[in-house]
């Protein structure tokens, strides 16, 4: 009987949830059908592009290989753009080109570049790279073939959303997913510029010729290891850990005042246990970069002027109109005269080097136009200080070989010059902080008085 | 109170089971979901002469689609592709109406593509390169609806050959299997070459080899609708004068292999170099069929003409000049014994022969006259006038 009475509870609940389930009267939690929400975004996202004279900057990343491109893209209410960029792919010069876009429905509304553009589609096209980037096979030095495939790059892209204030779009390209965005420009800007200054900081803010940059964790201290990404592709790991097995790599497009990488880089920590995630990186006023993603307190720079410096295998020119302010220019000015003097030939110049054989010694080598005269060597020895940031130098007067003796003993100002370098403390800048070829020496107790070394 | 209990149980059962029935709805279909806004042309449209034109030559005329802005979902998305170039687009819209539209109206009247041109022609601007076998796609045609020609960016009006190879060829092929995806040609074709195909490796194939076999390329040799198309493309658009020297190299028999540099080679004629070789049977080609490309300054290829190639660096297009060559050595050359048992030849013209007269009952289409008519448009394009005067239509467009 029990068991009845629960039987027919149980149909009566399910009654009363039986007429509630056939209320078709929901509100409606949409303003209109998918695809009229589609078309709608269609309308606006191409308002939107075409609007305060429809100019952006786009940062693209064709894959994971190689470094991200700046384009300069004019869209217009007819339906044309026109790009423009600066690149390896296109002979290095500045190039534009018109071609035909359109907001597309697809997976939601899709930037299509639909006709060819020989500026944006070179990244697309599936022939064989050719040119200097052009990937080599490390193992037969030969080309790769890429026919099929090219860059790989996308020319479709799904649109993700406009920031709140209109002035950037978040883009994710349809086949490769690639997060892509695009930076509204003021129509009046100079964009053969502005691509040129993207095109040389990507070339020649890093070098490989200089050794890997230090990234500071400061609240930890913590220190990892970035590699010099002249091709715009970085390796890093942490500096107390293995890099072995905890280098990650990353692309990234290099601008003038900005590094961004592709996708939030993490990086781990020695630890293994967590990670710095890097996305990007802010050029400051004295050439380092931060980088205060995710609350972090990141600083980029090199690993230190005076390590750099001492390094073996650089050779630190003084050439006779080197750049050199107060006494060291004083001096310095001195030494042409006084070699024409004592050998009636022209003073060339004087490099700062290591010298393995015969010496294995640091030295400072005099020379001038007589080239049968011999190598001049004046030994010396320098140290690093100030925690890797500069050198102090200790150069003999006295000792060297017998054409440095010479040198010595007939060219006072040289002497002179020595001694002053000597005695000198010195703080170290440059103009290109991450790949520092050449370096401003500074008296850190008359700023006037500076060398510049050439590398 | 068993009364009760029934009618209870009676009462429940019939409140309940309007309760899963009642979710039937009944009201009227609401509007369609989709903008109903009418797509027109704009005409401050930087495409708009353009748009006007294709509207007025293939959309009206035969409810056909000239799709010249990219869609990859109407492509394969394996394929990395690039859209043609706008420049691009007009020139082989304009091409693709007068060698091909505007001469089959020309023989069967406009009624013909009306019933059965195919609804769409989609452009891409790259090849479709098959990573895997090296070879690339030049066109598809897709349940006789759509038809994609791809390399369109490599399109140069004034050189005949490489527009033939490239496109009106690819076009006629495309538009044969269109044909006979609606009715069946006669399975006989597809006895004459049992055995011979190959859909691996085809495009390792010579051109001299295969048409020892009776192939006409290379690509015929893969599968009997390919070869099908082959015929009637090849027949249609080749100049009597590389046709026949087709014809000529299938009468032939064929070496082909590798020579001491390793280098493929397909010869129907050698000779001795010296009496060393002619003792030790070491050949030297004498007419060699090369892979037929022939290569720019940059190493593009810009056409792929039939030739045979002589030691003396000769490359002779037509028959007469052939057998003039071989007819004037002052070395003895000898021909390469036909080994295949196939004559190479008569199954070619039998191919023909079947495709011909399939076209005329199933479609009342002359093959010849066709011929007649795309050989005659196709030999106008050697004027650079003509392209400039198609070019004229789209520009005159208001």
């Amino acid at each position: 009987m029990k068991l009845y009475k629960y039987l027919i509870s149980i149909l009566l609940l399910g009654s009363a949830m039986g007429f509630v389930s056939c209320n078709n009267e929901e509100d409606d939690i949409f303003s209109g059908s998918a695809a009229q929400r589609l078309d709608d975004y269609k309308k606006q996202y191409s308002a939107d592009l075409t609007d305060k004279g429809g100019k952006w900057l786009m940062e693209y990343f064709p894959n994971e290989d190689e470094r991200g491109y700046a384009f300069v893209m004019s869209f217009n209410k007819d339906g044309s753009v026109r790009v423009s960029g600066q690149n390896v792919w296109i002979d290095n010069s500045y190039k534009s080109d018109v071609s035909m876009w359109q907001i597309i429905a697809d997976n939601g509304p899709v930037l299509s570049f639909n006709t060819f553009n020989s500026v944006l589609h070179v990244f697309s096209n599936p022939e064989n790279l050719v040119g200097p980037e052009a990937p080599i096979n490390p193992e037969t030095s030969k080309d790769i073939d890429e026919q099929g495939e090219g860059h790989n790059g996308d020319y479709e892209f799904v649109i993700i959303g406009l920031s709140d204030d209109g002035e950037t779009m978040h883009l994710a390209g349809k086949k490769r997913l690639y997060d892509i965005y695009m930076h509204r420009l003021d129509p009046e800007v100079d964009e053969v510029s502005l691509l040129n200054d993207y095109f040389y900081a990507s070339k020649y803010i890093f070098s490989a010729q200089f050794p890997e940059l230090v990234i500071t964790d400061t609240n930890s201290g913590e220190q990892f290891a970035l590699s010099q990404g002249e091709k715009g592709l970085f390796d890093a790991w942490p500096m107390a850990g293995d890099p072995v097995v905890q280098t990650k790599t990353m692309n990234a497009i290099i601008g003038i005042n900005e590094i961004r990488f592709r996708k939030p880089f993490a990086i781990e920590r020695a630890n293994e246990n967590d990670s710095i995630v890097v996305e990007r990186f802010v050029k400051q006023a004295d050439g380092t970069y931060i980088c205060t993603d995710n609350d972090q307190n990141l600083v980029l720079d090199n690993c230190g002027y005076g390590n750099i410096f001492v390094d073996k295998k650089y050779k630190w020119k003084l050439n006779p109109n080197a750049v050199m302010g107060g006494d060291f220019a004083a001096i310095y000015g001195k030494i042409a005269g006084e070699t024409l003097d004592a050998y009636k030939c022209s003073f060339t110049g004087i490099e700062w080097k290591y010298v393995g054989s015969p010496t294995k010694r640091q030295l400072l080598e005099f020379k001038f136009s007589r080239t049968n005269a011999g190598a001049a060597y004046i030994y010396g020895e320098q140290e690093v200080i100030d925690g890797g940031k500069s050198v102090k130098f200790n150069i003999s007067t006295a000792d060297g070989n017998s054409n440095g003796k010479k040198r010595l003993e007939n060219i006072p100002s040289l002497v002179e010059f020595i001694n002053k370098i000597n005695s000198t403390t010195f703080t170290i800048e440059s103009d290109k902080r991450m790949a520092p070829n050449s370096m401003k020496f500074v008296d850190v107790n008359n700023p006037q008085n500076y060398i510049l070394f050439i590398l | 109170m068993k009364y009760i209990k029934y009618l209870l149980t009676s009462a429940v059962v019939a409140v309940s089971l309007p309760a899963f029935t009642a979710c039937g709805n009944d009201d009227d279909f609401t509007d369609t979901i989709f903008p109903t806004d009418e797509e027109v042309l704009d005409p401050s449209s930087y495409s708009y002469k353009f748009d006007k034109w294709l509207q007025q030559s293939f959309l009206t005329p035969y409810n056909l689609e000239f799709c010249y802005k990219m869609e990859d979902v109407e492509t394969d998305m394996n394929y990395n592709l690039v859209p043609a170039t706008f420049d691009n687009s007009i020139d082989i819209a304009v091409l693709t109406k007068y060698l091909w539209f505007d001469a089959y109206d020309e023989l069967t009247g406009t009624e013909f593509l009306k019933t059965n041109a195919p609804r769409k022609i989609h452009i891409v601007g790259s090849p479709a390169y098959n990573i895997e076998t090296g070879s690339m796609i030049l066109g598809l045609a897709e349940g006789g609806i759509k038809v994609s020609l791809f390399r369109v960016n490599e399109l140069e009006v004034n050189n005949f050959y490489n527009l033939n190879e490239f496109y009106f060829r690819t076009m006629h092929h495309e538009f044969s299997h269109i044909l006979h995806q609606k009715k069946s040609y006669p399975v006989e074709f597809n006895q004459l070459n049992v055995g011979n195909y190959d859909d691996n490796n085809w495009q390792d194939r010579n051109g001299g080899l295969v048409a020892s076999l009776g192939f006409v390329t290379p690509y015929a040799s893969s599968q009997f609708r390919e070869d099908f198309a082959e015929t009637i493309a090849n027949y249609i658009t080749r100049t009597p004068e590389q046709y026949d020297l087709i014809l000529w190299c299938a009468g032939h028999g064929w070496y082909a292999g590798e020579d001491e540099k390793n280098q493929k080679e397909a010869y129907c004629y050698y000779y001795y170099k010296s009496d060393d070789d002619r003792e030790s049977d070491k050949k030297t080609y004498a007419l060699e069929f090369k892979d037929g490309y022939i290569y720019d300054s940059e190493l593009k290829q810009v056409c792929r003409k039939v030739y045979l190639y002589t030691p003396e660096g000769r490359e002779l297009t037509k028959v007469e000049d052939v057998e003039n060559w071989i007819n004037t050595r002052s070395f003895p050359v000898y021909p390469v014994e036909d080994v295949d048992r196939k004559d190479g030849k008569e199954i070619m013209i039998q191919k023909v022969n079947i495709a011909r007269q399939w076209l005329a009952d199933a479609w009342n289409i002359d093959l010849d006259k066709l011929r007649e008519i795309v050989q005659k448009r196709q030999n106008t394009l050697t004027d650079p006038n003509t392209i400039i005067g198609l070019r004229k239509q789209v520009e005159a467009v208001q």
